[in-house]
């Protein structure tokens, strides 16, 4: 049962991305051949595909890890083509990695306010002195990262060092850490890789409620199938770079071309059809 | 419901500002404050030989400290701290000596030298991480050392060069000054000195780590990418941290040489270096106070030794003794410190410490 949220966290305007005809290769091998997708403010888009398909590449072009030889990422009014990932970030981009990249040596409240990072003074001279604008950001940090602690049930583990802590905590630390930057768009590395039913579960109402209270467009990579029919509202799905199948959940799901890239040959319907609504899904239809 | 979930959940604080202390609790700050000033009230009473062995302690916690900016808190091995020491001198000598300028002027001087002549290095350093980059400054100090030799008009070539002693206003620090009952000797005001620029640096840095700045950098040596993707400028961050830890080993360079008086191109060799890195892993690197502590320890600790060598049986004396001497036992203990303390304790002495804290607030139950 979790607590009436009441977040002051502010966050911008959400913006739309579009990516269009995006191609990248690493010598001979093609990562992606023609990828395009658009997130709108209001979506939830996920991209689904096999191992190897190239959907953290994909996200990798987008946040600036990785430079695309061919193609347009657009973000609101931005070129994000030739961005460095720190601009990316700066311009309202968070994401979330599939391995997880916390500094682990840090505490889960220091994890989480290094997200604020753009949003503080951070300069050698200022910091020595910590008076004025330092301190001042420093405070407000402080509340911002304070909110999504205890947004995301993790005020527990706020001093543990992030190295001792579960798995599926410091998946949802990770999550926390990309929520302080206030994004304009949300991109998930496989949010609930590895994890156990119930945590796969509490993920999916963070994510749910991130949507609601804070309207933000979340571009997703996940494998589980059922995490991915409930909470898109648009499905990409990739093969060796390829777009196979564009289009809501449902329509997605009959493609007879995935079917055939997920399960080889003809096997009938993909898992997890929508008609076969898990039970969380019912209890947050309730809370709305 | 409401009242039961308001009862388990508390809102959160609205003002932070008591996160934000320096010190977490009011005995952390007397503590420290008890340690100044009992080292004050024991070097106002001891002979010079241990005065002087503190003043270097603090010199050397200056410097240990802007190298634990580097390398503790941002993770990058710099074997090349020794050319900022030294550089830092030899700005002194320049400044203060040649041109006269005052000590106020010089001493920041000396900072922002170092501070300057890193950025110009580290384009080249900066691309390189890990053991490449301590190979890379390793570097640095032969190039030093080839400079200190040759540039005979600032820095004396092999005869060396005298720094300037420091004065404020009307304050020498190479005479005696008599206050009431109390004689300040030269040593006692280098002390004085050393002790207020060591605080000054020390609150520098504990405010660097505790704001955004601090954060960038463990950032930086936690997962770069990772720090990248939250728009931490990782490249300028680093660029950063190297100027600053230049600035501040530059400063206790400039101290360092003053108090030496005379320096030869040759103090400033590899040796210094290591010493200083030994210095930071025996303390606790990435911790403000293990860089003080592990100054003080590798400065005290041959100063006892040689002390207290000639009472320990077998200690041979004079120069020509082929057994053990007082030196020879010193480098021995030396060495076995620093790999007891690896083995028994990686993360430091100041990891021994909050051991021994735990032990006394937790007993008499142990864990």
């Amino acid at each position: 049962m979790r607590a009436e949220t009441s977040l002051t966290l502010d966050l911008p305007e959400p913006q739309q991305l579009s990516v269009d005809d995006l191609h990248l290769s690493f010598k001979a091998v093609r990562a992606l051949n023609g990828v395009s997708l658009t997130v709108h403010p209001d979506q939830l888009v996920a991209v689904i595909g096999p191992n190897g398909a190239g959907k953290t590449s994909l996200l990798n072009c987008i946040s600036g890890v990785y430079r695309p030889q061919h193609g347009s990422v657009r973000f609101g009014g931005h070129d994000l083509l030739g961005q460095r990932p720190h601009g990316v970030a700066q311009l309202g981009i968070a994401r979330t990695f599939q391995n997880l990249a916390l500094f682990t040596g840090m505490s889960t409240l220091d994890n989480v306010l290094l997200g604020c990072h753009q949003r503080v003074r951070a300069g050698p001279v200022s910091s020595a002195l910590f008076r004025g604008r330092t301190r001042r950001d420093e405070l407000q940090a402080h509340g911002v990262a304070e909110e999504i602690i205890e947004f995301l049930d993790l005020q527990a583990h706020r001093k543990a060092v992030v190295a001792d802590l579960p798995y599926g905590v410091q998946k949802r630390i990770e999550l926390g850490r990309a929520l302080a930057l206030q994004p304009r768009l949300l991109m998930l590395d496989e949010p609930v890789a590895g994890m156990n039913r119930e945590e796969v579960e509490d993920m999916a109402r963070y994510v749910l409620d991130l949507r609601l209270e804070f309207g933000l467009p979340v571009l997703m990579i996940e494998h589980n199938m059922r995490f991915v029919m409930d909470l898109a509202d648009h499905i990409v799905v990739l093969d060796f770079g390829q777009p196979i199948a564009d289009g809501p959940p449902a329509q997605v799901a009959a493609d007879p071309k995935v079917v055939e890239a997920y399960l080889g040959e003809s096997h009938g319907s993909v898992d997890a059809a929508p008609g076969a609504t898990p039970a969380h899904h019912s209890s947050t239809d309730d809370e709305r | 419901m409401a009242d039961l979930v308001r009862l388990t959940r508390p809102a959160p604080p609205q003002d932070y500002g008591e996160r934000l202390r320096i010190f977490a609790t009011p005995g952390q700050r007397a503590g420290v404050l008890a340690v100044c000033v009992g080292l004050t009230v024991f070097s106002m009473t001891a002979s010079s030989f241990w005065i002087s062995t503190l003043v270097f302690a603090l010199i050397a916690s200056i410097a240990v400290s802007g190298l634990n900016l580097l390398t503790g808190f941002s993770g990058q091995i710099s074997l090349g701290h020794a050319f900022f020491v030294g550089l830092g001198a030899y700005t002194a000598v320049y400044l203060g000596g040649e041109h006269g300028l005052p000590f106020l002027v010089w001493l920041p001087a000396a900072g922002l030298v170092c501070a300057v002549t890193s950025l110009l290095i580290s384009p080249f350093a900066l691309r390189l991480r890990g053991l490449y980059l301590a190979v890379a400054t390793l570097a640095l100090v032969f190039l030093g050392q080839h400079l200190f030799l040759n540039l005979p008009g600032i820095t004396g070539g092999a005869q060396g060069a005298s720094v300037p002693q420091p004065s404020i206003g009307p304050l020498s620090f190479s005479e005696t000054t008599q206050i009431g009952a109390l004689e300040l000797t030269p040593d006692r005001k280098w002390f004085l000195l050393a002790g207020v620029v060591l605080v000054l640096v020390l609150l520098a840095i504990t405010n660097h780590v505790r704001s955004g700045f601090g954060r960038a950098l463990m950032a930086v040596r936690d997962h770069d990418t990772a720090a990248e993707i939250l728009g931490v400028d990782v490249a300028r961050t680093k660029l950063t941290v190297f100027a600053l830890s230049s600035f501040y080993t530059g400063i206790a360079g400039a101290l360092l040489g003053s108090y030496l008086r005379v320096i030869t191109p040759e103090f400033w060799d590899l040796f210094l270096s290591v010493e200083y890195i030994a210095m930071l892993i025996v303390g606790g690197m990435g911790t403000v106070m293990g860089s003080v502590l592990g100054a003080f320890t590798f400065t005290i600790v041959p100063r006892v030794i040689e002390r207290l060598g000639p009472q320990v049986p077998f200690i041979e004396a004079g120069i020509a003794a082929e057994g053990l001497t007082v030196s020879r036992l010193n480098v021995l203990l030396y060495g076995l410190f620093i790999m007891l303390v690896l083995v028994f304790e990686p993360k430091g002495l100041v990891a021994l410490w909050g051991r021994a804290k735990r032990w006394v607030v937790s007993w008499p139950y142990r864990f």
